[in-house]
């Protein structure tokens, strides 16, 4: 399920070799740590929240990772959350629809936003970065104007009820970022479009002359970044029982900073599902280490700040002692997209 | 840095060169010396102990199959690697080079085989830029700046505008701005990495003109090229490099002759050189262009393809034959004229198209930029092409039927790889070409459009991609050969379309006699009135 190429067998060795297991023991060794030395890590109420922010982070940092794959970037990320959620809050206390309907809507519009983003990328040949910039902007406009800065507070019970639910440490929620990380490993190692989202990211002229529908593929990609992003609005919506018109404004860095760690290359063409995942868990933890500690918030973003630079250093520098075009020395090649 | 700007650029060394004649003197210390130079990567050893020497007024051939070292000798004198053992001499005096700065400043110009231009900036600023003239006022004097810089280029008589951004440049022109470039630095080591690898016969001929003068002046050159016919054509002395180390001692160009040199840098006696005769005379028309225009360039293409059949395209870079092959396959509109698959009129408008619908595949001549995603491995590479094939009704791609497709096409291709999941960017070119036609063989092609397959590639790997080639149309495939090679277009085509600024110029029909052949292609291309220049070429490239 890895996407570094772990060929069968798993042993400490073998770990040590793929980006993703040296991230998998430094997230291991953390957990390990704050259980031995901090009282307050280990309590059930801790893990619950520590969970349930994972799951959340991880929906948000795989909304980016689909579109990073193509070469592009989703600036909006943050604003398609913030809109969705809106929208649906706004069904629920304005016309009492019924919620099947909510829900549809809700992740439908992250859809539709999506697909005006790609579109629009496609379409002009501008770089999505641009496009999204924009359309960032346009969409917390719309969410500024239906709500007037004031959250909705009018969410059906079931979905409070929902959003509160949790099975010892496991937020029921959170059962849906895993149903999400195994349809997303699915969808890029054994489906055609996962593939051609790859391939279009590892060199689009390639794919275009093989045949790859590529503008099509980017449209689709941006969609699934949409729909990414409505799901973990709604979530965040049913966990903090409002739908506030500030969810997501501090979604865009994370996002970055969890697929860099996971080891996403930038330029597109490289996923990392499990490294994703793994970037996200150690920036919670890391989170939650300095929460329980009582450090001031504010030296969080900081510390996050620094990781990505630590996580792009590193990895590049990891990358470049490899000589390019030489045939042999492969065993410590990293993998590539879909391995 | 400083350079007298007054002056017009002339030919001539600035420092120490002997006047007018070439130092032949073994008792003083040659131009240049590496000495036992070793250099490893993280699990290969690249170079092993090689030396070479060149002296003043010499051009040297430095020569090998890809992956012999060759680049990674130019590379440590060039200041951009550094030996992990030996020594360099200039002169006699012992040098290192800690980063390319010094190299250029001990007065080493390389013209590298990737290009290395700025591509916004104009022809003038690029060929000028280590030095750009400036005013009193400290500011860059653009006057004096294209003043020069046009004069470097007419010398190499290349028809560009100083002014013009190299971005505006075929490939071609960019090659040329990138020896301007070179030559304008005056250094006594002149490093030519495949300098003609897109230049056509009479560029190349004017700068060996150059390259000429500059050794009668004492410059000493290194040259690399996979073109065994230049390297007899202009080098003195010949130093050729197998898997890193010295194939044999340097050697006078007269104690060589080619298959000494194959045998040398492969280790064995040449393959030969005739492909056998085919077994099956061509079969029905599969692809046929009528009276096809493109806004491109391509002017009133008409030419017919059977089965089992390579049609070879000649032309000089920039005569339309790459814009015509993307126009086929429906990357590029076409104006006017039809495109006719089994005798059917067909409007191609995407690759998916002239792959899913008239089963036509296209091996681009850029493998880096367009032929293969370089991060990705060799199995998925090669089943792009059928994905979709392979997905079941549930949309899923079986990973087992998947490899059990790949596996046999790159076992019959010979793709020399690890494992299948080997990244495309570690393999050799020719390994890389293997892989760019094999995802066509898998998808099942009966038209294969191969463009310009064995640019930068060694001989031997040549030589098998060649094999390739006509096995695939003793098969029945219908194959469209573009090609600036002419033994190759001669070797291997049925029959040869020259085309000339978008338009044919003349069909010949191929019998293999190069010397026969040749003639009659360069007729065509050249014009049959025009001695020696070029027709008008597209100035932009692709």
């Amino acid at each position: 399920m890895t996407t570094h190429g772990f060929n069968g067998r798993l042993t400490p060795a073998s770990l040590l070799r793929t980006e993703t297991g040296v991230l998998f023991l430094i997230v291991f060794a953390g957990l390990t740590g704050l259980s031995v030395f901090t009282e307050q890590f280990l309590v059930t109420f801790n893990i619950y929240v520590l969970l349930y922010n994972i799951a959340l982070a991880t929906l948000v940092a795989y909304g980016q990772m689909v579109v990073v794959a193509t070469g592009g970037f989703n600036i909006s990320l943050g604003a398609t959350g913030a809109l969705s959620v809106v929208f649906s809050a706004m069904l629920m206390e304005w016309y009492d629809v019924p919620l099947p309907v909510v829900i549809a809507a809700g992740l439908g519009s992250g859809v539709v936003m999506g697909w005006i983003n790609g579109y629009l990328t496609v379409k002009t040949g501008i770089h999505s970065f641009i496009i999204t910039l924009g359309t960032a902007s346009a969409y917390t406009g719309a969410t500024m104007a239906i709500t007037n800065a004031n959250p909705f507070y009018d969410i059906y019970g079931g979905v409070i009820k929902w959003g509160q639910a949790r099975w010892g440490f496991w937020p029921w929620p959170a059962t849906v970022t895993v149903i999400v990380v195994v349809l997303l490993a699915l969808l890029f190692h054994r489906m055609v479009l996962g593939r051609q989202i790859l391939a279009v990211g590892g060199n689009e002229q390639a794919a275009q002359l093989t045949g790859v529908p590529v503008k099509r593929v980017v449209v689709w990609a941006h969609m699934l970044s949409g729909l990414l992003a409505a799901i973990a609005g709604f979530l965040t919506m049913a966990r903090v029982a409002a739908g506030a018109p500030t969810i997501g404004n501090d979604w865009l860095l994370p996002s970055f900073a969890a697929i860099i760690i996971g080891g996403v290359v930038l330029e597109g063409g490289r996923i990392a599902i499990l490294g994703t995942l793994l970037g996200v868990t150690l920036l919670g933890v890391i989170g939650n280490a300095l929460a329980i500690n009582h450090v001031n918030p504010f030296w969080v973003t900081l510390l996050q700040g620094s990781l990505i630079l630590v996580a792009v250093i590193v990895g590049t520098a990891v990358r470049s002692t490899k000589p390019a075009p030489l045939f042999r020395s492969q065993a410590a090649t990293p993998g590539e997209g879909i391995e | 840095m400083d350079r007298d700007h007054i002056n017009p650029p002339q030919l001539d060394v600035p420092e120490q060169a002997p006047a007018g004649g070439v130092a032949t003197d073994p008792a003083t210390p040659p131009l240049l010396e590496m000495r036992g130079i070793s250099k490893a990567f993280p699990g290969v050893q690249a170079l092993d102990d090689v030396a070479l020497t060149l002296r003043e007024g010499q051009v040297l051939a430095l020569l090998g199959e890809n992956g012999a070292g060759k680049s990674t000798v130019i590379k440590i004198l060039t200041g951009l690697y550094q030996a992990d053992q030996g020594e360099i001499y200039l002169r006699g005096e012992r040098v290192e080079f800690a980063e390319p700065h010094s190299a250029i400043a001990a007065g080493i110009a390389h013209v590298p085989q990737e290009r290395n231009l700025v591509p916004d900036f104009s022809a003038g600023e690029n060929i000028m830029f280590e030095s750009l003239p400036t005013t009193r006022r400290g500011l860059v004097d653009y006057h004096a700046v294209h003043r020069e810089a046009q004069q470097w280029l007419d010398l190499l008589k290349a028809p560009i505008d100083s002014h013009t951004p190299v971005s505006d440049l075929s490939v071609a022109h960019m090659q040329l701005v990138e020896i301007a470039r070179a030559i304008s630095r005056q250094g006594r080591i002149l490093v030519l990495d495949e300098p003609t690898a897109s230049l056509t016969p009479h560029e190349t001929d004017v700068l060996f003109e150059i390259l000429r003068r500059l050794r009668d002046q004492g410059v000493g050159i290194i040259f690399v090229s996979h073109k065994l016919e230049e390297v007899f054509e202009l080098c003195d002395s010949i130093n050729v490099l197998r898997d890193g180390l010295n194939a044999g001692p340097q050697a006078s160009v007269e104690d060589m002759d080619s298959d000494k040199l194959i045998t040398l840098m492969v280790g064995r006696a040449p393959v030969k050189q005739e492909l056998p005769r085919r077994a099956t005379e061509p079969g029905g028309p599969v692809l046929e262009l009528r009276n096809v225009s493109t806004p491109a360039g391509a002017a009133d293409i008409s030419f017919t393809l059977h089965r089992g059949e390579i049609v070879g395209l000649y032309g000089l870079v920039g005569a339309g034959r790459s814009e015509l092959a993307r126009a086929i396959i429906g990357v590029e509109p076409i104006a006017a004229g039809q495109i006719l698959v089994d005798g059917e009129v067909a409007r191609i408008k995407s690759p998916k198209e002239a792959l899913d619908r008239y089963r036509i595949g296209y091996v681009s001549e850029n493998r880096k930029e367009e032929g293969l995603i370089q991060m990705h491995s060799v199995l998925s590479n090669v089943s792009i092409t059928i994905w979709r094939k392979l997905q079941n009704v549930s949309g899923f791609i079986n990973g087992r039927k998947e490899r059990a497709t790949v596996q046999p096409f790159v076992e019959k291709l010979d793709v020399k790889a690890p494992s299948l999941t080997t990244p495309i960017a570690s393999l050799s070119g020719g390994n890389q070409q293997k892989v760019s036609v094999a995802k066509w063989l898998a998808a099942g092609v009966e038209v294969l459009i191969v463009d310009e397959p064995t640019v930068g590639i060694d001989v031997r790997t040549k030589a098998n991609i060649h094999e390739l080639i006509w096995d695939l149309v003793s098969q029945g495939l219908a194959i469209i050969l573009i090609s600036s090679d002419m033994p190759e277009i001669v070797r291997l085509a049925d029959r040869i379309l020259v085309m000339r600024s978008g338009r044919i110029m003349g069909e010949i029909d191929n019998d293999h006699d190069y010397a026969k052949a040749s003639e009659r292609i360069l007729a065509e291309a050249w014009g049959a009135r025009g001695a020696g220049t070029p027709g008008p070429v597209n100035e932009k490239g692709k």
